[in-house]
């Protein structure tokens, strides 16, 4: 699989996205993560919605008028240091870090960060369908 | 009622090659090949003689001779130069052999007629003469657009050689050949109706009988079979076109009283005139509403359909009668629009325009000018008839009557307000204005008429709607019409002002028409077998309409819902066996019984509008050069009418086992058809003609049907109905043709049939089996939305910018929807993943592959499955 951030994007320069990436490579990615530990106790749905749901609340924070984008950012970037200290406690493996790493170390925008955030919701979405009883 | 010489030379004219369709069928009794063949065969090369079939014609005119008007054979006119007394035979049979100026006419018009049509294949082998009774027509559906130089072997479909039915008008890929024993069943059954027509007391009556009966027996003989000839042409449409152009040479002749045979063969001057009309506004003049129609909407339509081919086919009838032409000089009438020909000469053109001044002053004074008749005229030659030059002036022709629908009316004579309008209100009366049109006063002489009230109810209408829900009422129990010039008759306000009616009963001849001008007499129904009536003229402008059947007493489905008792009455009142539907009863058809015994579905009706695409392009562009002729022409008009007027009205009858009976025609014929049903059977009868319109036309895939289907509570008022309907037809139209649009998107008609059959099965399945819910449905709806946002973006071609990003996570949102909804009854973990991978694969399939058309199969399940309040 190619790098994620770069599937993302049909022309990263005027955001314009890559449909695609929402769907196969969505799909794909949630295919992969989810069965990379046999015994199924690594990167359980609860785990990953964590940084779903923080990253999902910093999008939030950042799409509301009158924010400061400087405020935000650092704690975007935090992110990948919460996912390295996950790694660490055996709860993700080692391929969804380096993903999310990568994605997010990526991030310079607010529409980045919205770009990213839509493709962790379909990515969440299509771990369902993946992990349905965790 | 005398027979005029135009008559005559119709009937001659008209049957002139009948002996091709009888030669194969009768032996001519012993000694009358050798008593006549000098007098009707040319004698080729002091040889042998040539063109038996004109021997045939004059034997089979003189063993009919006393079924026979007898007008015909002494005809008033017969001092006219050059016709004598006995000349019937002689018009008819010597067209080969002509002598006189009059059978020259006769000749020279077959001359025309044949020498225009006929085209001949390049390549392939020539039929050998003792061949000719094998060779099959084929199909005019099949010529268009073909290429020049096709041979016949590319040609596969064939039209059997039988009389046309409901069933034998659908040619058949058929490599099978005509035999004697077709021929003799045809003529044997042809002679014993020809004996049997109606009305040999007045002539011209018998003589439009004879031309429907003709029409139905020689429409799928081929009129030339021998040599390389391209034998697309019914021996109906030759004798049409000659019988049409015979009548307006000579009344050319006449007129300039130049009938000789030098001057009849000179094919230079322009001899002949087109005359066209057009019904423009009949959308307006048929929706038209004034609010309250309650009940007796589907009458009122059906009575004002009627009267828009009534009329069109009385302008027509004027036209030709004050020209003295003949009833077969109208060689096309269809879907509102006239074609007749006429002799060109001033006298003719002045009375074409006073006859159109007087039908459009009766129209502007009951229309209000929505609707008048546009009548257009273009002289031409008997050369530009032949050798491919009819293409050019029918186009010059059709740009004339383009360009005519832009000068409606004369307005400086008819600029400025109604005169008088207010004052012909008469506020005594129940509701002054008519509340059916919503425009005419209202009229004393129909105040409380038995046809617009019910006993102890006041009512009021204007005399003209009056006369439509009459008429409506009774077309569809009588089937038979006769039109009659006369202030005695049945309607209130007569048509043009001069024209009665009077209905009678199915297959009866037999009403007292003694000492009246009976103009017409028609039946205008199909039978139910398929078979078309012979003893009269068959006029197929009725459709086909559902009518109160004694079951229909005991159907609950129309008590059901939220309705108060005095609707439930009113509605229960109605029923009355023999009259047409009322729209609520054929709404309520929609519904079903569960298994449980109470009602599921919604009632609605579905509302499909639909016509044949690029219409003016099949007509100009279809046939090219020597193929482009007036008798091609009249044929594929005849053709598409019949798809819509005959086999329409017999398929919603018979067809799927009675699952389209329940539908009503508002009109059906030309190239279009508007038709109002239960909604769901609309649905599925939609797929249906399409299907059946394709082998219709040889699966030529330039000839195809566009279609809007829309639905309504049974209250709508019916011109916003007809206003949604062409807004659903003009979106599939505008989104490439060859569509349909349902629920407000146009897929193309496979899709429309994969949406309808596989999916919605599929769907019903999963929400009977409770593999989906209603509410997983109403979810995935809204996905169905992302979707179709997300292929807007992308075909605008630029990806899909960041501000639409939330389209692109439908089939992320499908997934999850469905795992978390779906399969949930199913205990074994693995089997209920197995089930929703399974279903969420295919939906995602599905809505990538028709997007906001998935909307169709979602609402027709939901809708069909709606659990109706109890009754």
């Amino acid at each position: 699989m190619a790098s994620l951030w770069k599937e993302l994007w049909k022309d990263e320069k005027t955001n314009l996205v890559n449909p695609e990436a929402f769907s196969k490579i969505a799909e794909e990615w949630a295919k992969k993560i989810s069965g990379e530990d046999q015994n199924q106790r690594k990167n359980k749905t609860s785990q990953l919605r964590k940084f779903y749901d923080e990253i999902f609340k910093l999008n939030q924070r950042a799409r509301a008028q009158e924010s400061n984008w400087d405020e935000i950012l650092p704690y975007v970037h935090l992110v990948i240091a919460k996912a390295a200290y996950a790694k660490g406690r055996g709860l993700v493996t080692d391929s969804f870090v380096n993903e999310l790493k990568e994605m997010l170390s990526n991030v310079k925008t607010r529409e980045h960060l919205h770009a990213v955030t839509t493709f962790l919701e379909a990515f969440m979405a299509f771990y369902k369908q993946y992990r349905p009883r965790d | 009622m005398e027979v005029g010489i135009s008559s005559t030379i119709a009937l001659a004219a008209l049957l002139h090659d009948v002996g091709k369709f009888a030669q194969y069928a009768v032996s001519l009794p012993e000694g009358y090949r050798e008593r006549n063949a000098d007098l009707y065969q040319p004698f080729w090369n002091n040889r042998y003689y040539t063109h038996s079939h004109a021997l045939f014609t004059a034997y089979f005119l003189e063993s009919m001779k006393n079924f026979i008007p007898e007008g015909f054979w002494n005809p008033n006119a017969s001092t006219v130069r050059g016709v004598a007394p006995d000349s019937l035979i002689n018009l008819a049979a010597m067209h080969h052999k002509p002598e006189t100026p009059a059978q020259w006419v006769i000749a020279e018009a077959d001359r025309l007629s044949s020498g225009s049509d006929r085209d001949e294949f390049t390549e392939g082998k020539a039929i050998p003469v003792s061949d000719a009774i094998k060779t099959k027509l084929i199909p005019v559906f099949e010529m268009l657009f073909s290429s020049a130089d096709a041979s016949r072997d590319d040609f596969s479909w064939r039209y059997q050689i039988k009389p046309i039915d409901a069933t034998t008008i659908f040619p058949q890929k058929d490599s099978s050949e005509g035999s004697d024993e077709d021929y003799r069943k045809l003529y044997a059954d042809f002679s014993k109706a020809f004996t049997e027509l109606a009305h040999k007391n007045k002539p011209l009556l018998w003589l439009q009988h004879l031309d429907s009966l003709y029409r139905t027996f020689t429409s799928h003989v081929p009129a030339a079979r021998v040599g390389n000839v391209v034998h697309d042409v019914s021996l109906y449409d030759h004798s049409r076109t000659t019988a049409a152009l015979a009548v307006a040479l000579y009344r050319y002749h006449e007129e300039t009283d130049t009938l000789r045979e030098d001057a009849v063969k000179d094919r230079n001057p322009r001899k002949f005139l087109i005359v066209s009309g057009d019904f423009y506004g009949i959308q307006s003049f048929i929706f038209s509403v004034g609010g309250e129609q309650r009940g007796r909407r589907s009458k009122l339509l059906r009575g004002r359909s009627f009267s828009v081919s009534l009329l069109t086919e009385l302008a027509a009838h004027e036209i030709a009668k004050s020209l003295k032409l003949s009833p077969l000089s109208v060689v096309m009438s269809a879907g509102g629009k006239f074609h007749l020909i006429a002799h060109n000469t001033a006298e003719s053109r002045k009375k074409i325009e006073k006859v159109a001044q007087k039908l459009n002053d009766w129209l502007l004074d009951v229309t209000f000018g929505e609707s008048a008749l546009g009548i257009t005229y273009t002289g031409f030659s008997p050369a530009d008839l032949l050798n491919g030059r009819f293409e050019s002036f029918w186009k010059r022709h059709i740009e004339a009557m383009e360009e005519k629908k832009f000068r409606r009316f004369d307005l400086s004579k008819h600029g400025g307000v109604f005169k008088d309008f207010l004052d012909r209100f008469r506020n005594d009366l129940y509701r002054p204005l008519c509340p059916f049109c919503g425009k005419r006063p209202s009229e004393e002489k129909v105040e409380n008429d038995r046809a617009i009230a019910r006993p102890n109810e006041r009512a009021s209408a204007c005399g003209i709607c009056r006369d439509h829900i009459f008429v409506g009422t009774k077309i569809v129990k009588k089937h038979r019409v006769a039109v009659i010039d006369s202030q005695q008759g049945d309607l209130v306000a007569p048509l043009f002002g001069k024209y009665q009616l009077k209905f009678v009963d199915p297959g009866s001849t037999s009403i007292d028409l003694k000492g009246l001008n009976v103009e017409k007499f028609w039946d205008v129904n199909i039978y139910d077998n398929g078979t078309v009536p012979t003893d009269v003229t068959f006029m197929p402008v009725n459709g086909y309409v559902p009518v109160y059947e004694a079951y229909d007493e005991h159907d609950e489905r129309i008590l059901a819902g939220a309705r108060s008792e005095e609707a439930k009455l009113e509605l229960i009142d109605m029923i009355r066996e023999g009259d047409p539907k009322s729209f609520a009863h054929i709404a309520s058809r929609a519904l079903s019984f569960g298994d449980d015994g109470k009602l599921y579905g919604i009632d609605a009706l579905g509302v499909l509008k639909a016509d044949v695409d690029n219409l003016g392009a099949i007509f100009s562009c279809g046939f090219r050069g020597k193929r482009f002729t007036m008798s091609r022409m009249a044929t594929l008009s005849r053709v598409l009418n019949n798809f819509f007027a005959l086999y329409l009205p017999y398929a919603l009858r018979n067809e799927e086992k009675g699952a389209f009976c329940d539908v009503y025609t508002v009109f059906a014929g030309g190239d279009d058809l508007f038709l109002i049903g239960p909604w769901n059977k609309i649905r599925d009868l939609a797929i249906f003609i399409v299907g059946k319109f394709r082998t219709y036309v040889c699966e030529n895939r330039m000839v195809y049907i566009s279609a809007g289907i829309t639905l309504h509570k049974p209250s709508t008022p019916m011109d916003v109905i007809a206003e949604e309907t062409e807004e659903a037809l003009g979106m599939a139209k505008a989104s490439g043709r060859n569509r349909v649009t349902m629920f407000g998107h146009s897929v193309s008609w496979d899709a429309f049939s994969c949406l309808v059959d596989e999916v919605r099965e599929n769907l019903k399945k999963w929400l009977s089996e409770d593999v989906l819910s209603r509410s997983a449905f109403h979810r995935i709806l809204k996905l169905v939305e992302m979707a179709e946002i997300e292929e807007c973006a992308i075909s605008r071609g630029k990806g899909v910018c960041i501000t639409d990003i939330e389209c692109v996570k439908w089939r992320a949102f499908l997934g999850y929807q469905v795992a978390r909804n779906a399969a949930k009854k199913i205990r074994d973990k693995k089997d209920a993943q197995r089930v929703q991978t399974q279903i969420a694969g295919q939906l995602a399939k599905w809505i990538n592959d028709y997007r906001g058309a998935m909307i169709i199969p979602f609402w027709s399940v939901l809708y069909d499955t709606r659990k109706k309040r109890d009754f």
